[in-house]
């Protein structure tokens, strides 16, 4: 007797990996742009499932990650990537599933890894999930990717972490790199050297 | 299209795509900075643009319309070759229009008719480390970037202006990027090196011998370096025009007509050239 078996996830590696790809490299080239990943995103069945295609982008085995409290996406994620789960001061990619409170977000920023001044590519790229992208607080950032200065209007959490990243001082080429991720499907990223402007 | 079941989308693994996808946004983080990737076999020998095709093969999906040139031409034997590949394991549509490209992999040239933010330029570089003119040693040119030291580099462009009256480099002339990494914009001329500068467009460098892929994100600061004094110069086509389309104020190739023995020229962008005369006809 046939059984129809359901598939945990649609998600396509080579061709939907493809597609959120070029939307991660469109708004990591366009700082500040909103991009939306929800028609691929949309084929995974949990709660994070804009962070599941992200990561099922970018993971594998080669790769270690940090998934800040949330074990059941830990699990899924090296389930489907293999990708193995790290400390905080090891991990490539880190995965933030909740909105965190200053202190907590200011210790993740401080411990991730930075790169060195020879290989600035070793260095953390936060994946950080919010409520919404768009919102009423007015960012003003500059950096490589934009024309002169862009205002956009975001989320406060997004412009507060920003903000606190940038006040770490890091110096170039040293740096973390945030990609910002909602409910919606939306992302925006903002690399190292998208900066606020007062 | 070759055999789905025998090739993976695009010919590369999916495992290789995402390494080169990670160092590809690395590398627009930190414009300028090579970030090195494990460069994978291809079927066709490196030196041959396969740091490009790696590039195009990783970044590329169904619906996208590729454009491959080579020294400004869509028709040379490794832009054919290289189109050919791409296209029998992807299936994309191609293009020698460059406004109608979403994706265009250039050897030497950038096209004439500015791209925009939309479009990638994909660039094959033979020789990405800009330094290995004053320092051999790649262990050594890494350092000499991580610490900005690139005095060596200054004093090459002085010594070069000293024995020549001018800085004789013809391509590969190098830029500072966002003012801190010295790189090489790969062959181009001169004469493109001002279409990096706070340009709409996403430029990939990839360079598969040595390894390398670096980026130049839209609107950064590329500045070709030169002293005070002596501003940068780019090649002169005063007074000259294609000889097929008329066009002035692009880059020509310097042509010896075989029967009169006469200098002519003609546009080095074969697309643009030939999009001229279709237009005028």
């Amino acid at each position: 007797m046939a059984v129809n078996l359901k598939l945990a996830y649609e998600f396509d590696f080579v061709f939907d990996g493809q597609q959120v790809f070029r939307k991660l490299l469109d708004a990591l080239s366009n700082p500040g742009r909103i991009e939306n990943i929800r028609v691929q995103a949309g084929k995974f069945e949990n709660a994070y499932p804009e962070l599941m295609a992200l990561g099922c982008t970018l993971l594998d085995n080669e790769e270690t990650m940090y998934v800040e409290k949330n074990p059941d996406l830990s699990s899924e994620l090296h389930s489907l990537t293999l990708c193995h789960e790290g400390s905080l001061d090891e991990a490539d990619y880190v995965f933030l599933s909740s909105e965190m409170n200053y202190g907590s977000m200011e210790q993740i920023l401080k411990n991730v890894k930075h790169g060195t001044y020879a290989d600035p590519q070793l260095s953390a790229t936060i994946f950080l999930k919010c409520a919404a992208i768009e919102g009423t607080e007015e960012m003003k950032v500059q950096g490589p990717g934009i024309k002169d200065t862009l205002w956009v209007n975001v989320y406060p959490y997004i412009k507060k972490v920003t903000a606190l990243r940038d006040s770490l001082h890091i110096e170039y080429p040293l740096g973390i790199d945030l990609v910002f991720a909602d409910t919606k499907g939306n992302i925006m990223g903002v690399p190292r050297l998208c900066r606020l402007k007062d | 299209m070759i055999d789905a079941k025998h090739y993976n989308f695009a010919f590369l693994d999916e495992g290789s795509k995402r390494e080169i996808r990670r160092s590809i946004l690395k590398a627009v983080a930190i414009p300028g900075y090579q970030v090195p990737f494990g460069s994978r076999e291809l079927p066709i020998g490196r030196g041959w643009g396969t740091g490009g095709i790696q590039i195009t093969l990783s970044i590329i999906g169904k619906e996208d319309v590729l454009k491959v040139i080579d020294q400004g031409s869509d028709d040379s034997v490794n832009a054919v070759n290289i189109k050919k590949l791409v296209e029998e394991c992807t299936g994309v549509e191609l293009t020698t229009d460059s406004e109608e490209a979403s994706i265009i992999q250039s050897r030497h040239r950038i096209p004439e008719i500015p791209m925009r933010n939309d479009q990638i330029l994909v660039l094959q570089v033979p020789t990405p480390e800009p330094l290995r003119i004053v320092e051999p040693k790649e262990s050594v040119t890494k350092q000499m970037h991580a610490e900005a030291e690139y005095s060596g580099m200054w004093l090459s462009l002085f010594e070069d202006l000293t024995r020549f009256g001018e800085i004789s480099i013809s391509s590969e002339y190098p830029v500072m990027a966002e003012g801190r990494y010295v790189m090489n914009p790969s062959p181009i001329p001169r004469y493109d090196n001002q279409k990096l500068n706070d340009s709409d467009t996403l430029y990939l460098f990839g360079a598969g011998r040595e390894k390398k892929i670096y980026a130049v994100p839209p609107h950064t600061k590329i500045e070709s370096m030169c002293f005070e004094d002596v501003p940068f110069q780019t090649e002169d086509f005063e007074g000259k025009h294609c000889r097929l389309c008329g066009a002035a104020g692009v880059y020509l190739d310097e042509i010896i007509d075989e029967k009169t023995g006469e200098t002519v020229y003609e546009c080095s962008d074969t697309g643009f050239c030939q999009k001229r005369r279709e237009r005028g006809a």
